[in-house]
């Protein structure tokens, strides 16, 4: 494994590729770092390059694993639906009977689905609108939106939600906190235990935020076949749009 | 996660001692509460199918809760493997007599698990094993091996 090249915030160039631990990329994260590829192939990997090309654009587009061709979308509109969901959601993709790859996307599943439902909406003052705790009904424009498809490569999913708060501090903080800080990564607070996205994270080859500050924020995820998937082969890219 | 595997906790004698048999999945709703305080602990996970991050956080809580007392894991989960390789503190002070390790058909894409005895001096899973399902194929670890076994390093 290659030492992770420092990151710096000032360069123009917001792509960092090469072949990093999560670890590292988590370290980069927490400096600011939006668009990082860990790849055998560095610059000339093809996700990179497409990545590379989204930089200069408004609005960009999809990466091409975000485009899976029988996506399904279901709208979510209280927690109470959320493991119906999920179930729905691995037969549909045919994976129910796969008990290993399964259990995997059905925590993928519940931890994005959780954090939109419990800390995508807030009060007028700043705080959690929901609590963790309770059981949610959400309001008209606030259900989730949820997305998933299968390929033989692996399974496309992504949870969209209407209030736009995940920050790219937030995921960072969360992120080191949660690798280089392994005796206090849990935090007591009443809205979770600040695992999940770490969690997600873990777990998936790609990750992928697009936020729209105070309108919507959709994470989206790809979680490569078994005979695809290589701990040191992921990105992380975090767009930030009508900034 | 799922509606079905509601988490569940039961206890069994066993060879003159107490052997806590948990199983579902262990979320926000766990409760350990007739767990003792004044003996070793013997925990059989071999039942638990989802672990999600508010159960992690129930799970450590419960650890620190009784650090004083010598703790047992048996037959883990590939769930409960995969967050004590994530979460350490999910581990704390227990040690780790044996694991289920999930394998995979290169063949039919068949899954299973192989038990394995830590205790024993098993501390290599076989690199392959022959598929029960196809008859034709060899099963390999499903997933990166040197990951799986972080836990015990």
């Amino acid at each position: 494994m290659s030492t992770a090249p420092k990151f710096d915030p000032n360069a123009n160039d917001q792509l960092i590729c090469g072949l990093f631990s999560k670890k590292e990329a988590a370290q980069m994260i927490a400096d600011g770092g939006t668009h990082i590829h860990s790849t055998t192939m560095g610059y000339r990997d093809e996700m990179a390059r497409f990545t590379s090309a989204l930089l200069n654009e408004k609005n960009p587009e999809p990466h091409p694993w975000q485009l899976v061709t029988n996506c399904r979308e279901v709208s979510l509109g209280s927690s109470g639906e959320r493991y119906k969901l999920i179930k729905r959601a691995t037969v549909d993709m045919g994976i129910f009977s796969r008990r290993g790859y399964s259990e995997k996307v059905e925590c993928v599943l519940e931890e994005l689905i959780t954090n939109g439902i419990y800390h995508a909406y807030a009060n007028a003052d700043g705080s959690h609108k929901y609590r963790r705790d309770s059981s949610v009904k959400l309001e008209d424009g606030e259900a989730l939106k949820v997305r998933y498809g299968a390929s033989q490569e692996g399974i496309f999913i992504s949870v969209e939600d209407q209030g736009g708060r995940l920050s790219l501090e937030d995921i960072g903080s969360a992120f080191y906190r949660c690798y280089y800080n392994q005796d206090n990564q849990i935090v007591e607070d009443e809205q979770g235990s600040g695992l999940g996205l770490y969690m997600v994270f873990d777990l998936v080859t790609h990750f992928r935020v697009d936020l729209y500050p105070g309108k919507r924020t959709v994470v989206s995820c790809w979680i490569a076949g078994r005979r695809i998937a290589h701990p040191s082969i992921f990105s992380f890219n975090f767009f930030k749009r009508g900034a | 996660m799922l509606l079905d595997n509601k988490f569940n906790l039961k206890k069994k004698f066993e060879d003159g001692r107490e052997v806590i048999y948990i199983s579902g999945n262990l979320d926000e709703d766990a409760r350990f509460d007739e767990v003792r305080k004044d003996q070793p602990l013997v925990f059989d996970m071999r039942g638990i199918v989802g672990v999600n991050s508010c159960g992690v956080r129930n799970w450590v809580n419960f650890m620190r809760d009784h650090k004083n007392q010598p703790i047992t894991f048996r037959h883990c989960s590939p769930a409960i493997v995969h967050q004590m390789n994530m979460v350490p503190s999910f581990k704390g002070h227990a040690q780790v007599f044996s694991i289920y390790v999930p394998y995979a058909c290169s063949h039919c894409d068949a899954e299973d698990r192989v038990f394995l005895d830590l205790v024993k001096g098993a501390r290599e899973a076989p690199t392959k094993v022959p598929c029960k399902n196809c008859k034709v194929g060899k099963m390999e670890i499903d997933g990166d091996e040197q990951q799986y076994f972080a836990f015990a390093a």
